[in-house]
């Protein structure tokens, strides 16, 4: 549930976007087409004339330059100039004693005053079941002995969490008043989804130092678009009957807000807390490169001690279960009742009641941590202990032993499509690639999407002629472009299928549910020694990478949308005697397009978001040029990339987003119909 | 009513933000140690643990050495590149194991021109970057360990991956090392390509796999590195070092020249040029302690393959090593 949240989100900014005007372009008329193909053929011939190929050098942006100037002065002036010794050191200093605060609390509370706590905040917030969960989670982080690491890690997301949500909450109640500011943040957001933190990582270091506060400010960053979208869409949600009535008793727009649209956005606004916390869970590990150690250090560790028994990938498992352990207790203490559970609760609890609940969980927790200090509790036994560190290990040598037919497929993969593809796309002139986006980007959603594709291939293009090790930016954005491209194309063949399956079978669900959760907060740097194991190091296991991570939600979002097909519509086809191949083609599938095409445009911004883990095993292209960033200190060339990477993400989102609105169009038609 | 709540909310919040601030700033300026006689040691270090064994056995047998000293030392897991900002703001004193040759601009920028970061010295081990190949290969193709073998296209054929395609494959790891492999293939006229691995994980898996396979690789390594004990490995013998290349290695290969031998990487140690006014006895410590390679593959050597902690592998050695130590301490 809680990742579909953000997509839902997303669909409703592009519903806005496309409402006004686009749209009518569907339907084919010959004057609309005639300017279309003067439009894009114009901008191309004035690209391949007036540019030329390749690339001429007063189209160079030189951001490479630029940037590694300001790293030096970063360098050499960090400590003694003002803004640091006024500003940024202070900030730094706030944010690691709050996180030090936290884990000290948590040191304090023991293990079994955490667990309480868990319970209680859970039982309150999210009923029974949920609370039972929570506890399942922290037992299971403590019987990976792993509670230390885990404190650790919890302390820096809870920290991250709060700052997004202090950030998040007002910046989406400005964007729904303001639809300028919307508009004006859009890129701003999909730019912090999809650059890679390795390419601010570096920076970060260098103004705020290592340690929490780099992490902090690099978790929020990746994690305060969810919160913004989320608060907006929950905002959206409340319906505006609600709002006029408050005006009606004399309520002003600060009232109304307080005691009108934020309670009744209560239930996204849980989703978007959830959203942020599972976000800010996926950067653990690259929080652990700057020195914030806990569960993304223990990762690191096991895939850099291969050879040892207890370590390993083993030892990167366990920390993985740990992260899903945390991923789950947070999720059980943010996810709220069902609306019924929610109203039957008000009805009975009285605000005595309330108060009373509260002092009492309160009394409880100090008298278990009273008595857990009396008995000297501190961290979890040691002596219960789930050690899956070995059978994972003998597992992988197995694999490495026994296993090797799977090459035969990554092999077929790279020299039968990959290469050619790359080949064919880097053999084209450049401006024919750019106009061919702004082509099929005007067939997509027309003037406006065009207008934005063609701006982001000539931000590509002034960045392109920077070198790279295999050649340029052009070369590897083309490269990436295809590693993307066929990524998206596998995870939909994957996703659509299971996801229709689990969409009209709520028991299968059910049952995948837990496997679509693990798979999205698990750091891909787990399962990276088995891909390579399997699949050779190249650009194979890259896309695998991309596979595990995109797959969750576009199976969730196409289920979403067989599943929001009403039952009455279903009903009447039936009644008329359709079977129930039928009914799945002719009428589930096509009312769930809008859906699946939002898990297609979802899909792909996921992929970008991999890009970097794809250049981490053998991938190369832009994700290897944002790694050389980071770990050769060539700056100007991971910011150029990095910046290539969210253009690149731009034109293919906006792309896919207009198919998604132009048939939601139609369908909502055929639907009146 | 209520808004008056949120005011005091927000004045306390505020208040406490603020008291933050101060009380870091006042904590950070009390850690420094007296360390007025010349060897008293006392205070507390962070050291930085870089993610390989040699860095962590390091670290480890400075932590134990030096409290028993009294000192108090923090073991701080870096990535080695973040470790120089670390170094450079003195929230990390000392990084005991730095390879020069992948760190020319870190040691020029915070060395040489800022000179907020010391050379300490070296730390005793040398690292040897070179071209290896799995002994099985060598052992079949004694010519693939000279150029002359590797120039010919049946060795193309034989590295070749569905990567390189009609190329022979050169597989490069971590990125960050040093490489002027592309260089070497191309002023050398091999029929070769460089693939980058990524990462140090990419090139070890696909190292065991190929001996499990019994698969052709040719690759970037090094010494010291816990995976030389564990794979029997030969060393592909290229053209020695000259004086083009020992020019071009001091410009990182940015002239496009380099085509011989890797030159021998002298591991040195980088300290904190604040530890040196804060803590002058740990400082001169640090800039004392000096090992052998066997040493230090000794105590990875207890970790690895008597799968001690790093810290009891560290302390197995300094117990029979007082003689060592005792020159370190003074």
């Amino acid at each position: 549930m809680t990742a579909v949240s953000q997509q839902i989100a997303r669909v409703r900014e592009t519903v806005d976007d496309f409402d006004s005007g686009p749209v009518r372009h569907r339907r084919f008329q010959t004057r609309r087409f005639l300017i279309a193909a003067l439009a894009v053929g114009g901008f191309t011939a004035v690209l391949a004339i007036a540019w030329g190929d390749p690339i001429p050098s007063w189209w160079d942006f030189g951001i490479a330059n630029w940037v590694d100037h300001v790293q030096h002065w970063l360098i050499i002036n960090r400590g003694d100039n003002w803004a640091f010794v006024d500003g940024f050191t202070p900030l730094a200093n706030v944010l690691k004693n709050l996180v030090q605060w936290t884990l000290d609390v948590l040191h304090f509370l023991t293990w079994v005053g955490v667990l309480s706590l868990a319970v209680l905040v859970a039982l309150r917030v999210s009923g029974r079941m949920a609370a039972l969960a929570a506890a399942g989670g922290i037992v299971l982080v403590g019987v990976l002995q792993l509670w230390d690491q885990a404190m650790i890690t919890i302390a820096v997301i809870v920290v991250a969490v709060v700052i997004a949500l202090v950030l998040g909450l007002p910046l989406g109640i400005l964007s729904v008043r303001r639809t300028g500011f919307e508009r004006a943040s859009k890129i701003f957001l999909d730019a912090m989804q999809v650059m890679p933190a390795f390419c601010y990582l570096l920076p970060m270091v260098l103004i705020f130092d290592i340690g929490y506060a780099t992490a902090v400010i690099a978790t929020v960053i990746f994690a305060l678009p969810a919160t913004i979208r989320l608060t907006a869409h929950g905002l959206r949600g409340v319906p505006a009957a609600a709002v006029e009535v408050g005006t009606a008793y004399g309520a002003d727009q600060r009232q109304r807000l307080r005691m009108i649209e934020l309670p009744m956005a209560r239930p996204a606004l849980l989703l978007g807390v959830n959203q942020t916390v599972n976000l800010a869970l996926g950067i653990v590990v690259i929080a652990a490169l700057v020195g914030a150690e806990g569960l993304g250090q223990e990762v690191l560790n096991g895939i850099q001690s291969l050879s040892a028994p207890s370590k390993g990938v083993g030892q990167a498992v366990a920390a993985g279960l740990a992260i899903i352990a945390i991923a789950i207790v947070f999720d059980r203490l943010t996810r709220g009742r069902s609306p019924a559970a929610t109203r039957a609760l008000r009805r009975s609890r009285t605000p005595q009641r309330a108060r009373a609940e509260l002092i009492g969980g309160a009394i409880a927790i100090v008298v278990v941590v009273v008595i857990a200090k009396a008995s000297s509790v501190g961290s979890f036994p040691t002596s219960i202990h789930w050690a899956i560190e070995r059978p994972v290990n003998d597992a992988v040598q197995w694999i490495k032993d026994n296993i090797s037919w799977t090459t035969t497929i990554s092999d077929f993969v790279v020299t039968s499509i990959l290469t050619p593809m790359r080949d064919f796309l880097t053999g084209l002139p450049w401006w024919g690639v750019a106009g061919g986006f702004v082509a099929i980007g005007w067939a997509s959603g027309g003037r406006r999407v065009a207008t934005t594709c063609a701006i982001c291939m000539l931000v590509i293009a002034g960045l392109a002629s920077t070198q790279s090790d295999s050649g340029s930016i052009w070369f590897d954005t083309m490269d990436t472009l295809t590693q993307v491209f066929l990524a998206v194309v596998l995870s939909v063949l994957v996703a659509v299928p299971i996801g229709i399956a689990a969409g009209l079978n709520a028991r299968f669900l059910a049952l995948i549910r837990p496997l679509l959760d693990a798979a999205q907060v698990l750091p891909a740097f787990v399962y990276l020694v088995p891909a390579i194991a399997l699949f050779n190091p190249g650009r194979f296991p890259g896309i695998i990478a991309s596979l595990v991570y995109a797959l969750p939600l576009g199976i969730r979002l196409t289920a979403l949308g067989i599943r929001e097909v009403p039952e009455t519509t279903i009903e009447a086809a039936r009644a008329m005697g359709a079977t129930r191949t039928q009914v799945l083609v002719k009428v589930q599938l096509p009312q769930a397009w809008r859906s699946i095409m939002l898990g297609v445009n979802q899909t792909i911004l996921m992929v970008f978001s991999v890009v970097v883990i794809a250049g981490l095993v053998g991938g190369g292209a832009l994700g290897l040029d944002v790694v050389y960033g980071l770990q050769k200190g060539e700056l100007g060339l991971g910011a150029e990339a990095g910046i290539a990477i969210v253009a690149l993400a731009i034109v293919l989102d906006r792309i896919t987003q207009g198919w998604g609105a132009g048939t939601r169009k139609t369908s909502a038609t055929a639907r009146t119909v | 009513m209520m808004r008056s709540r949120w005011w005091l909310i927000a004045t306390v919040a505020v208040t406490a933000i603020a008291l933050t601030a101060c009380g870091s700033s006042g904590g950070s300026k009390s850690s420094g140690g007296s360390g007025s006689g010349s060897v008293k040691y006392a205070g507390a270090v962070t050291i930085a643990v870089n993610p390989w064994d040699g860095s962590a056995a390091n670290a480890n047998v400075a932590k134990i050495v030096l409290e028993k000293q009294g000192v108090t030392v923090t073991l701080k897991d870096i990535d080695e590149n973040a470790a120089w900002p670390g170094l450079d703001s003195g929230s990390i004193d000392a990084n005991l194991e730095v390879w020069p040759s992948g760190h020319a601009s870190d040691i020029k920028t915070y060395i040489t021109e800022k000179k907020s970061v010391i050379n300490g010295g070296l730390i005793g081990p040398d690292g040897h970057i070179g071209w290896y190949v799995p002994d099985y290969v060598a052992k079949a193709h004694p010519e693939y360990l000279t150029v002359a073998g590797l120039k010919t296209a049946a060795a193309a054929k034989y590295f070749a991956t569905a990567e390189t395609g009609d190329k022979g494959q050169f597989l490069l790891g971590d990125p960050s090392y040093v490489s002027y492999d592309k260089d070497i293939i191309k002023n050398l006229g091999l029929p070769f390509q460089v693939v980058v691995g990524g990462s140090e994980a990419t090139l070890i898996t696909t190292l065991g796999k190929a001996f499990a396979d019994k698969t052709p690789l040719l690759f970037y390594f090094y010494e010291p590195q816990w995976a030389q004990s564990k794979y029997k490995l030969d060393v592909v013998k290229l053209p020695a070092v000259t004086q083009v290349c020992k020019d071009s290695a001091a410009g990182q290969g940015k002239d496009g020249k380099y085509a011989c031998d890797y030159p021998t990487d002298h591991l040195m140690k980088a300290l904190s040029a604040k530890l040196k006014s804060k803590n002058p006895a740990v400082f001169a410590f640090l800039q004392r302690m000096k090992w052998t390679a066997a040493d230090q593959n000794t105590v990875t050597t207890y970790k690895n393959q008597d799968s001690l902690s790093i810290e009891a592998a560290a302390q197995k050695w300094v117990t029979a090593n007082t003689a060592t130590v005792a020159a370190w301490v003074k």
